[in-house]
């Protein structure tokens, strides 16, 4: 069970850079980091994750209502997919904003500076 | 029982994770990115983490596809 | 039971409150945006970064006599567990605040005519990463020090790409975002695998759980996903691509920002982590090859950088490699994990901080007159052009490690320091300060003549010269800048004081002691050498090299080209291909991992 989440952490995680890094569309590229972000959050929820534990609200509890998951992680994994959603945002107006200028989404087209220059 | 419902739910989100990247034009992709956040929302609410859920329900099955339809269709329009 | 101090030092409140006063003065102006007039949003913001500014000198004053610890919310730790966010405050860190409070102050002050309209946006974007900053150098919380890290990266992107001008190629900013936001992620995995190995994220409790254990695979591979998180910011290779990208585009006031602060901060953020969660689990021979794995990442970043430096025409780019190229001779000192070393890279870093600012704003009052001008000649233009190049070379003999500047003194203390490496840190800056120097005296006097290869045309939007008087608040920023640099190095007992906050820095015990309200721990202060007359006539050695290179460099136009064909391989890897750049940061994460592997276990 726990290997298996790792397992999928890490999966997310190289295939969202390998999506990056042969990226042909600067959009395409923004949603695969994503996917790599979104392997943090889950490797931070896996952590705070305890087998068997119930979600961390403390109202109409029974008597003994046994160990819950991590709050703390939970909090962080929120503030994380937040964080995720206004950077995706800002690179996708970048990359409309480098469209408008210069007519391609291409990163393979977008070098800062030209190969042929002395 | 639980453990079940969270393996099949880690399995779907890596699959549906790999179909995002393997996704190369950025339309289909708005879709195929709304239903990994769906997967996303769904493991995270197995995995008693129900505030988490909501936020990624919002951010990654609603708000990303429509930010990312949004600038397709600024990249689209005829200048 | 540690017992929790009942009344907290009058002064700890000032300590939220230089990050709470430009975080509230950036929220007035970005949502009034432009009800107010313009004067009244640039006064209110300048007033808001002074107001930091001045409270920052003010804990730094306090932290000098004892750390100003804060606790948000009176969230004390109990029975040795910290459960609330504190502030922990010591002379570095506040140094650092004060930093980028001035350089926030000047970036304002420069816009006023650098900009048009700007709305209220830019200066809340400004205020916001100065807030961000001081929080990274002040918090005592390591998921803080990830969301200040995300908050600092996130306004720099948007500073550099939104307010780019108008011809600069703008995936610069692209390339920056993604890469630091790359780096982001590699942090905040690193501080989730810390949590789950020590159940806390207090800097002072991770550290003491690590304490006096050999560090297991889990702490390896966090303490490498940290470092390279942290130097992908201040830009070490093989993480250093995005910097000459983004300085390409970023205008001069946000250059000055990312230039004097983002790179401080990634090192800082190294130094503190490294201070207070590993350096108690680490010992011995295992210190001595991280020692080795560091200072062979320094070594190669200031050769790099002062490489690219050389074989670099355009005067932003060039800038940029001579930042990375400095921030490689830092980071070799702080290998040496040696705290008067450290000291010694504090105020080569913050005497830096001042004069690359100086440098990125009088680049661009020269950059603007030649917008509105072609690509004439400089020499007879006007007053603010000769002071924007007095300005120059000057703070090419100051980032030389002049006597009289600040970063003289902190060389000088790096030397005396280093022990058996004494010769290679000697011989790395000396390549270094000789290399840069040189490249940008040389590009300096190429624009001065008229020569340079990055002709702009004239445009219509720039229509001012910037080349008269009427230009104070161009030109003072710059020239404070400077002056802020020389006032440092002559302060009394300069090196005396840095070593002390050096050591209180790197005290990892009384870190510890004073965030859990115990007794303060007398900080023994190390005896620093004394300056004599030897390091003298080798600065003075430096400088004559750099300009008599520069003199070769302009007069032989010959050697460009085989300087250029010799670089060719390395020039061809900074072309700024973000697929490249994104390969070359996984492989440097994974060397890290390894490195810190064989290092650590």
């Amino acid at each position: 069970m726990t290997v298996l989440a790792f397992a999928v952490v890490v999966w997310l995680f190289v295939v969202g850079l390998y999506g990056m890094v042969t990226s042909r569309n600067l959009i395409h590229l923004v949603v695969c980091l994503s996917v790599a972000q979104s392997a943090t959050d889950l490797l931070l929820l896996e952590i705070g994750y305890v087998g068997h534990g119930h979600a961390p609200v403390f109202v109409d509890l029974p008597k003994h209502p046994g160990p819950t998951v991590d709050s703390i992680m939970q909090a962080l994994s929120l503030t994380d997919v937040v964080l995720g959603a206004a950077v995706s945002a800002l690179l996708l107006a970048l990359s409309v904003q480098v469209h408008k200028r210069t007519g391609t989404l291409d990163p393979d087209e977008l070098r800062t500076v030209e190969p042929n220059r002395s | 029982m639980r453990d079940a419902v969270i393996a099949l739910a880690l399995v779907w989100v890596a699959a549906s994770g790999t179909a995002v990247v393997l996704t190369r034009d950025p339309l289909h992709q708005a879709f195929v990115a709304g239903f990994f956040g769906l997967c996303l929302a769904s493991l995270y609410l197995a995995m008693q983490a129900a505030d988490v859920a909501l936020s990624q329900l919002v951010v990654g099955a609603v708000a990303l596809p429509f930010v990312i339809l949004l600038s397709l269709a600024k990249v689209r329009k005829p200048e | 039971m540690i017992p929790a101090v009942a009344h907290p030092a009058p002064g700890t409140v000032l300590a939220p409150l230089a990050v709470a006063v430009p975080l509230a003065a950036a929220a007035v102006l970005a949502g009034a945006n432009q009800r107010i007039p313009a004067l009244w949003r640039d006064l209110l913001g300048s007033a808001a970064a002074a107001t930091a500014t001045v409270l920052a000198g003010v804990v730094l004053s306090q932290a000098a006599h004892r750390r100003v610890v804060y606790w948000f919310g009176g969230w004390r730790p109990v029975h040795g567990t910290v459960i609330g966010v504190d502030y922990a405050v010591d002379p570095m860190g506040g140094a650092l605040a004060v930093l980028a409070g001035v350089l926030a102050l000047a970036a304002l002050v420069y816009s006023r005519r650098f900009f048009g309209e700007t709305g209220g946006r830019y200066p809340a974007l400004v205020l916001v990463f100065t807030a961000a900053s001081i929080d990274f150098a002040w918090t005592g919380d390591l998921f803080n020090m990830f969301v200040a890290f995300e908050l600092v990266a996130v306004t720099g992107f948007i500073l550099t790409g939104f307010y780019a001008e108008e011809e600069a190629p703008l995936q610069g900013a692209i390339n920056f975002a993604v890469l630091n936001t790359v780096g982001g992620l590699v942090v905040l995995t690193g501080v989730a695998l810390l949590y789950g190995h020590t159940g806390t994220l207090n800097l002072a409790q991770m550290g003491q759980t690590l304490a006096g254990h050999r560090p297991g695979g889990l702490v390896v591979v966090a303490f490498a996903l940290l470092a390279s998180g942290f130097l992908v910011k201040a830009g070490s290779v093989p993480w250093h691509f995005w910097l000459p990208d983004a300085y390409g585009t970023a205008p001069a006031p946000a250059s000055i920002l990312i230039a004097g602060v983002t790179s401080e901060l990634g090192l800082f953020g190294l130094a503190r982590t490294w201070e207070t969660v590993f350096s108690g689990a680490v010992a011995g021979s295992a210190e001595q090859r991280i020692r080795l794995v560091l200072g062979a990442l320094g070594v190669l970043t200031a050769l790099v950088g002062t490489a690219m430096a050389l074989a670099e025409d355009h005067p932003r780019r060039l800038l940029a490699f001579v930042v990375i190229a400095h921030l490689g001779v830092y980071l070799l000192g702080f290998s040496l994990l040696r705290t008067a070393a450290l000291g010694g890279v504090a105020l080569l870093a913050a005497g830096d901080g001042f004069v690359k600012g100086a440098l990125f704003l009088a680049v661009g009052i020269i950059r603007r007159h030649r917008r509105a001008t072609g690509a004439r000649a400089l020499r007879g233009e006007g007053p603010a052009i000769t002071i924007a190049a007095g300005v120059i070379v000057l703070g090419v003999l100051c980032l030389s490690d002049l006597p009289p500047f600040s970063s003289s003194v902190g060389k000088d203390l790096l030397v005396a320091t280093a022990g058996s490496a004494g010769p290679l840190v000697e011989a790395v800056i000396a390549v270094t300060v000789v290399g840069s120097g040189a490249a940008i005296l040389a590009s300096a006097v190429q624009v001065w003549q008229g020569h340079a290869v990055d002709n702009p045309s004239p445009s219509e939007d720039a229509a001012e010269t910037a080349a008269g008087w009427g230009n104070v608040t161009l030109l003072a920023p710059p020239v404070v800048l400077l002056a802020a640099a020389l006032g440092l190095g002559l302060v009394p007992h300069l090196a005396d004081h840095a070593a002390s906050a050096a050591a209180s820095f790197a005290d990892r015990p009384g870190y510890h002691a004073a965030v859990y309200g115990a007794a303060r721990r007398a900080v023994a202060r190390p005896g620093t050498g004394g300056g004599g007359v030897e390091p003298l006539v080798i600065d003075g050695a430096e400088a004559a090299a750099s300009v008599l290179a520069a003199a070769a460099l302009v007069s032989r136009r010959r050697i460009a080209p085989v300087l250029g064909r010799g670089t060719g391989w390395l020039r061809d890897l900074h072309r700024g291909h973000l697929g490249d750049q994104l390969t070359w940061a996984v492989l440097g994460m994974a060397a890290m991992a390894a490195a810190s592997g064989l290092a650590l276990r």
